[in-house]
């Protein structure tokens, strides 16, 4: 065998190597299965309702293309037309700036129109409506209600790849052609979600992926949970290969006490992490208390003010809180803008403190985080963009107003949305099992069931360790019959978790590499708040050894003084 | 559970260590000073006139010891027409009372007294109480029948009340004579140097409080009549008197410079007899004046009264309850979450004891041995361990008479049983 030919066996055999690893060939599929294509995302009105359709279409987008821009119609211009290969326009309300309509005039690559709105571009200028019509499903899919749509009738040859129907007649509800498509919704609630995500796939022609990546998250893990629960069902999970994610809140606060439980306090629990760690478990930071009043700790919000349902605007939880004022109460706009800022000032405070100490708590007791997630998933935009500054990962779903908890959306994909602000989210699509339900495992398996025939969609779901090992069989066999599923091993990804101490990196080769650099001062003050009863141990050592040490002066000093003696005794 | 339990033991332990320390401190610091004002003092004393001086020496039976006891006292250094050595004959059957009358033959200053009527037979209180009846002088000492004060021991105590106005009392210190006798009073010796210069120097340097031992003290005879002498239904009258004299607003100095020797018990079970009845006898004080803690005059008492009930009570359960976790965690695992600082802790609980002993052991002289270092470390494992034992069943004495209700009875009763070593202190 020549030279050459052993380093090319040697290198195909490291091809190989790579190409059967099937979780390198999961994360090589999740990242460079992303189109490469520039998409831009133009979206009027900023109504809340819109905006909530607008973040599920960046989510759903960037979830599929590796560049999405979102732009405001105010914000566009020639340039950013230019600079584009794909444009999705988002519209639920006519548009009457026929100026900015009049800059898609040139622009000749593909368009996606979303909504009644959308039919203004100069693209549909030559299609017909003729008036609107309700459907009862959209290709083999039964709504749960009529919608409504508009009957249109294209001018060129499109191709339908959703047909509205209603009895016998069909009428098309998304269709494309070579140089455009259309959406004939504009919300992406329950089931329109689903239609439209599977929907993408052709009207971009993108290869539809084969697998469908998969998480279950150990929900609301606190130092009050009961470690043979959380014990159990992890155990359970590991045993069969599928990876654990332990989403932990490192402090529990007694509503009616005030007292703080630690997971010092609550050493078996803290050993059943540890051992779940050191399996392979990934550990999720669930905020620091999972609380912001005087609510229970897994029950209450933390980072989103539920009692006045609006951001954070106090450091401390006892603080009394107002309601934040609207523009209506400000003569000058300067001011008002002045005063917001002061507001998001507390709140980015607020927050940084929260991630700071649920980072360095959860690593200095061994449990480094790899990801983050809200409580209740609610957070200001404004809290999204600090959250981002600590974590590269978020699970679950994202709160998409900054007055109101309940708007919430989450994309199909994993993703990664502007109002993420870098992060990307792994996204919460099949809910949890709810024990209170009539039929909790049933109710979980019908959205299940929506949710895989959208190619590439995250089957994520969530268990409380709560309800010990009842549902969890039947909760797992949901995941197992679903073809091609891929369960998601966060190591495989590029991510990291850091503050100015710690840096949690996890290359994406299934290494987590942790790096603590916590001043000396820093160190001893957590110390003394991790340990408190150690830390006096050790000052009542130190203070003992000051002690010993000028005892043991005080005896060479005596001995010294005893010689003297004896030598003047002999003299 | 087993945590807060060793958290709690471990409080316990470490507030004593921790006070122990600041009294070794304040020992060591009052063997500097106390002698500094030795010169002025002396020079005070002679330039005054003296005031007359008792000395009693209550003996129960005690012709072994009595003999060297009255030489010492033949030899004390006070002028012998200021001085009045009373010794006390209470309940004799031997020979004691006529080796009193032999040295009073031969030396004026010495006299011998019996008791008689109610105070015979009534124990050390009362025998004292009845030399007191006998005599006039403006100064008591007080020493035991089997003391060898050292010669200028009553001139010093004479000297530390005539030269301090708030002392109602001066507690001189004791050394054991026998220390070299068997492996026993090594380790009594040992104990009794830590103990003056620990317990006592360190309370009187940074509270002014000492207690009076029972022997080699002076108190003024105005006070005694003021609390209408000693106690005789005390368990323990010399704890109970120091207790008394705080309370009317004095305090006792604690003045090494005044020196006695006494014998110490050579056997374990008379060791085990005298020390079970101390423990006994401090229990029962603490918890009789604890009852009444609010209303002692003195705060400085009542902090060393709870001093007291951190030894035999609080101290002693946290041993207990230590040594119960270490043993049941050696069989089975108890999953403790404290970590190294417990062995760390442990460690300088060992070297605290063995450097306080050392700097007390170096204050005197010739004792900071080779000996007495091994002793020391022997004494750690052993000596001092049997305390917890001798603690236990002292406890279980005094319930078992607070069950039967049998007021202080046992006394009396354990006083007379004890054999012709013990008895020779009434």
């Amino acid at each position: 065998m020549t030279f050459d030919r052993r380093v090319l066996y040697c290198a195909t055999f490291m091809v190989l190597l790579l190409i059967f690893n099937p979780l390198t060939a999961f994360a090589e599929d999740r990242f460079t299965s992303l189109d490469e294509r520039k998409v831009t995302l133009i979206y009027y009105g900023s109504d809340e309702g819109s905006m909530k359709n607008v973040h599920f279409l960046d989510g759903t987008l960037s979830g599929l293309f590796e560049h999405v821009e979102l732009v405001n119609l105010d914000d566009v211009n020639a340039e950013k037309l230019r600079n584009s290969e794909i444009i999705v326009f988002y519209s639920a309300y006519e548009i009457d700036d026929q100026k900015k309509l009049n800059l898609f005039s040139d622009y000749e690559e593909f368009v996606l129109g979303i909504g009644d709105g959308a039919l203004h571009l100069p693209q549909f200028s030559d299609w017909t409506i003729s008036g609107k019509q309700s459907v009862f499903s959209i290709g083999e899919k039964k709504l749960e209600r009529p919608m409504e749509i508009l009957k249109i009738k294209p001018a060129e040859q499109m191709e339908v790849i959703e047909w509205g129907q209603k009895f016998e007649e069909r009428f098309p509800v998304i269709l494309k052609n070579s140089a455009k498509g259309f959406v004939d919704f504009n919300t992406f609630d329950s089931e329109r979600r689903f239609i439209f995500s599977k929907s993408l796939f052709s009207l971009f022609q993108l290869e539809e992926p084969e697998i469908h990546p998969a998480y279950i998250r150990l929900e609301d893990i606190s130092p009050v949970s009961d470690p043979k629960q959380v014990s159990e069902t992890a155990a359970y999970l590991l045993d069969k290969g599928i990876p654990v994610y332990l989403v932990i809140i490192p402090v529990y606060i007694n509503p009616e006490t005030g007292k703080k439980v630690t997971l010092d306090d609550a050493p078996d629990l803290k050993k059943v992490l540890e051992q779940l760690v050191s399996r392979g478990a990934y550990v999720i930071s669930h905020g620091y208390t999972h609380t912001y009043h005087s609510t229970e700790t897994g029950e209450g919000f933390e980072f989103w003010d539920s009692v006045m349902n609006q951001p954070i605007t106090a450091l401390a939880a006892d603080e009394s809180v107002a309601k934040i004022k609207s523009r209506d109460e400000f003569s000058i706009l300067e001011e008002y803008g002045k005063y917001l800022r002061s507001l998001q000032q507390i709140e980015s405070q607020y927050t940084k403190n929260k991630l700071e100490n649920s980072i360095h708590s959860l690593t200095n007791w061994g449990l480094p985080p790899t990801a983050f997630e809200a409580p209740h998933y609610a957070m200001s935009s404004n809290g999204y963009r600090v959250a981002s500054q600590y974590f590269s990962a978020i699970f679950g779903q994202m709160q998409v107003s900054d007055t109101d908890w309940k708007v919430m959306t989450a994309p199909l994909f994993i993703s990664s949305p502007a109002i993420l602000n870098g992060m990307t989210l792994y996204p919460e699509t099949i809910g949890y099992v709810n024990p209170d339900s009539l039929d909790p495992i049933g109710e979980v398996e019908e959205v299940l069931d929506e949710v895989a025939e959208v190619p590439g969609a995250v089957i994520g779901g969530i268990y409380h360790p709560y309800l010990g090992m009842e549902y969890l069989e039947e909760f797992v066999s949901l995941f197992e019959k679903v073809p091609n599923l891929q369960w998601i091993e966060l190591d495989q990804y590029p991510h990291s978790v850091q503050t100015d101490y710690v840096r949690i990196s996890l290359p994406g080769d299934g290494r987590i590499l942790v790096k603590e650099e916590f001043p000396w001062q820093t160190k001893i003050t957590n110390y003394f708040k991790d340990n408190p009863v150690e830390a006096l141990l050790w000052v009542i050592v130190a203070v003992t050894g000051i002690f010993l040490s000028i005892f043991i002066v005080y005896i060479f000093f005596l001995r010294i003084r005893y010689r003297k003696q004896l030598f003047e005794e002999r003299n | 559970m087993a945590n807060y339990l060793f958290y709690i033991s471990l409080a316990f332990i470490w507030i004593m260590l921790l006070y122990h320390m600041f009294l070794a401190q304040g020992g060591y610091r009052h063997f500097k000073t106390f002698e500094k004002v030795i010169p002025k003092w002396e020079q005070k004393m002679n330039e005054m006139d003296l005031p007359t001086v008792n000395v009693f020496i209550p003996a129960h039976n005690e012709e072994v010891v009595i003999k060297q006891t009255l030489t010492a006292m033949s030899r004390l250094y006070y002028p012998k027409d200021k001085l009045e050595v009373i010794l006390i004959a209470d309940n004799c059957s031997d020979r004691t009372k006529e080796i009193g009358e032999e040295f009073a033959a031969q030396f004026p200053f010495i006299r011998v007294v019996e008791t008689v009527g109610e105070y015979k037979g009534r124990g050390k209180s009362s025998a004292l109480n009845f030399a007191l009846k006998e005599s006039k002088g403006e100064i008591i000492v007080v020493y035991d029948a089997d003391n060898t004060p050292e010669r200028k021991a009553v001139w010093n105590l004479v000297m530390g009340l005539v030269n301090d106005e708030g002392a109602a009392a001066v507690v001189g210190k004791f050394r054991v004579i026998n220390a070299a006798s068997t492996w026993l009073t090594k380790f009594i010796n040992i104990e009794t140097i830590t103990f003056q210069w620990l317990a006592q120097a360190g309370r009187y340097f940074w509270f002014k409080i000492a207690t009076i031992p029972g022997t080699n003290f002076a108190i003024r005879r105005s006070i005694l009549d003021q609390l209408n002498g000693w106690d005789t239904s005390a368990l323990t009258e010399d704890t109970e008197l120091t207790i008394r004299i705080y309370n009317l607003g004095y305090y006792i100095r604690f003045f090494p410079a005044a020196v006695t020797w006494e014998q110490e018990p050579e056997t374990f079970k008379v060791w085990w007899r005298q020390r079970t009845r101390w423990a006994r006898g401090n229990q029962y004080v603490v918890l009789k004046f604890l009852k009444n803690l609010l209303r002692l005059n003195s705060r400085k008492m009542m902090f060393d009264l709870f001093y007291f009930f951190f030894t035999y009570f609080i101290f002693f359960f946290g041993v207990i309850l230590s040594n119960a976790i270490f043993v049941v965690n050696l069989f089975h695992e108890l999953d403790l979450q404290i970590g190294s600082v417990a062995l760390v802790l442990w460690g300088m609980a060992t070297l605290l004891f063995l450097t306080e002993i050392m700097i007390a052991l170096s204050i005197e002289k010739n004792q900071l041995t080779a000996g007495n270092i091994f002793y020391t470390l022997l004494m750690y494992f052993t000596y001092s361990q049997m305390w917890i034992l001798l603690v236990i069943n002292a406890l279980f004495l005094e319930l078992k008479r607070i069950i039967r209700k049998e007021e202080s009875v046992w006394y009396k009763t354990e006083r007379f049983s004890v054999n012709k070593k013990e008895e020779k202190t009434v």
